[in-house]
């Protein structure tokens, strides 16, 4: 297979190309530049829109739609391990495997390791060179120390597809306005669950990992149902979610995923804790409830 | 209505300010516990219209602290409105039944026993609220 750059008008093979990226500007840049040499784009903002696009097309029976995936690591909504992590899950039941190809700012030897533990083929820094991301997507050309992959099937091609369209995206840690739904938008009585749930999360995040440490299925579920509630109350979206998977875990996938769910949950909690250690939250609140109150 | 009185029974802390500063600010007279055990003696004590009771909780859950107050002819007639966790894996399986009273025996008619799904809204919980109460006071 000749190598393929950015200055060959052909690529060795058209590629059909799930972009996760949300960053617009990335996005259009790179979308660009890989139609241009032939391949063929769809293009998404962020980890869980590409999930959504995998399991979308595993109920269709349309089978694989893409022979790459090019996964930016940071993004909201979702992130790109995880999405990586749940796509490979999703394609456990089909035994087929497309190749993820990481996109991330942070090309540190750690991380390069924790995606490549989570199942990705290759590995690229930002800012992108076109040459080094053409022959990541090739999988004659994996990074050498990546675990050795199936060969990619020839897409089957299903009928016409359209990613999920554009949900109102929650991008920081708390969606305040749930938070404030729950206590009918009284910020002073949101004030005091928060600082109750502030002395707990830390308590309740050692008891979650301990019962993790001793592998006990029924205590880490009875932990992280727990957690949950709390994030809930808080409006920590994507601290929830991940609680609620984790509390869903048994057995054999509790081995497997949930030390990687636990260390994205506690990053997730304490991105809510920041969030509502700066007492400016209080001043946001009061402003959204004079914007919708009237 | 009066000023109702509400017990809440809830092990999550931020969850049992939020339900009693939503209450209290309707104008509720409310108390709290925070284990079941405790809830039963609050109940006892205080003869709440209505106990709010969370499912999920360590040592004594919801299902068994409502069974001991349905045993126990001081609390069986107290409404309850259950708390269970909307997106869970409530890993509850099999609500106890609340103890048979004796046929035709009014004093032992058992409260009612409602549902209602966390995490709690403010607008939602007190429509609840209201409403259990509402239909009490038709009842009783």
């Amino acid at each position: 297979m000749h190598q393929v750059t950015a200055n060959t008008d052909k690529p060795a093979r058209p590629l059909s190309i799930l972009l996760v990226e949300d960053s617009p500007s990335v996005q259009e840049m790179a979308a660009l530049t890989l139609r241009f040499l032939g391949h063929q784009v769809t293009a998404v903002r962020n980890g869980l829109q590409a999930v959504q696009v995998f399991e979308e097309a595993g109920r269709r029976g349309v089978g694989s739609l893409f022979d790459v995936v090019l996964m930016d690591l940071s993004m909201p909504e979702m992130d790109g391990l995880t999405a990586a992590r749940l796509i490979r899950e999703e394609e456990a039941a089909s035994g087929r495997r497309v190749r993820i190809v990481a996109l991330t700012a942070f090309a540190t030897p750690e991380y390069r390791a924790k995606c490549r533990a989570i199942g990705m083929d290759a590995f690229v820094a930002k800012p992108i060179n076109m040459d080094e991301l053409s022959e990541a997507m090739m999988p004659s050309r994996a990074d050498p120390d990546v675990q050795p992959i199936l060969e990619a099937s020839p897409s089957t091609k299903g009928e016409p597809f359209d990613p999920p369209g554009d949900r109102p995206s929650v991008s920081g840690p708390v969606d305040l306005r749930t938070a404030l739904e729950a206590v009918g938008g009284d910020v002073d009585i949101l004030a005091a669950a928060v600082a109750m749930a502030l002395e707990e999360i830390p308590q309740q995040m050692a008891k979650l990992k301990a019962a993790m440490s001793r592998g006990e299925t029924q205590a880490v579920a009875a932990e992280a149902h727990r957690l949950k509630g709390i994030m809930a109350n808080l409006g920590g979206t994507h601290a929830r979610e991940r609680a609620r998977r984790l509390e869903a875990l048994d057995g054999l996938d509790l081995r497997r995923s949930g030390p990687e769910l636990l260390i994205d949950l506690e990053r997730e909690v304490g991105r809510v804790m920041d969030f509502y250690a700066d007492a400016a939250w209080m001043r946001h609140a009061r402003e959204s409830q004079e914007g919708s109150d009237g | 209505m009066g000023k109702s009185r509400i017990l809440c029974v809830d092990d999550d802390r931020p969850t049992v300010t939020i339900i009693s500063g939503v209450l209290k600010k309707e104008g509720f007279t409310v108390e709290t516990a925070l284990d079941g055990a405790e809830g039963l003696r609050k109940a006892r004590s205080m003869k709440p219209d209505l106990i709010i009771l969370d499912i999920a909780m360590p040592k004594m859950d919801g299902f068994q602290v409502h069974r001991h107050l349905r045993e126990n002819p001081d609390t069986a007639r107290i409404d309850v409105l259950m708390l269970t966790a909307k997106d869970g894996v409530d890993k509850i399986v099999e609500p106890t039944l609340p103890a048979t009273p004796q046929a035709g025996d009014e004093t032992y008619a058992p409260g009612a026993l409602e549902y209602m799904t966390k995490p709690v809204k403010a607008k939602e919980l007190i429509e609840r609220v209201k409403a259990v109460l509402a239909s009490t006071g038709e009842r009783g």
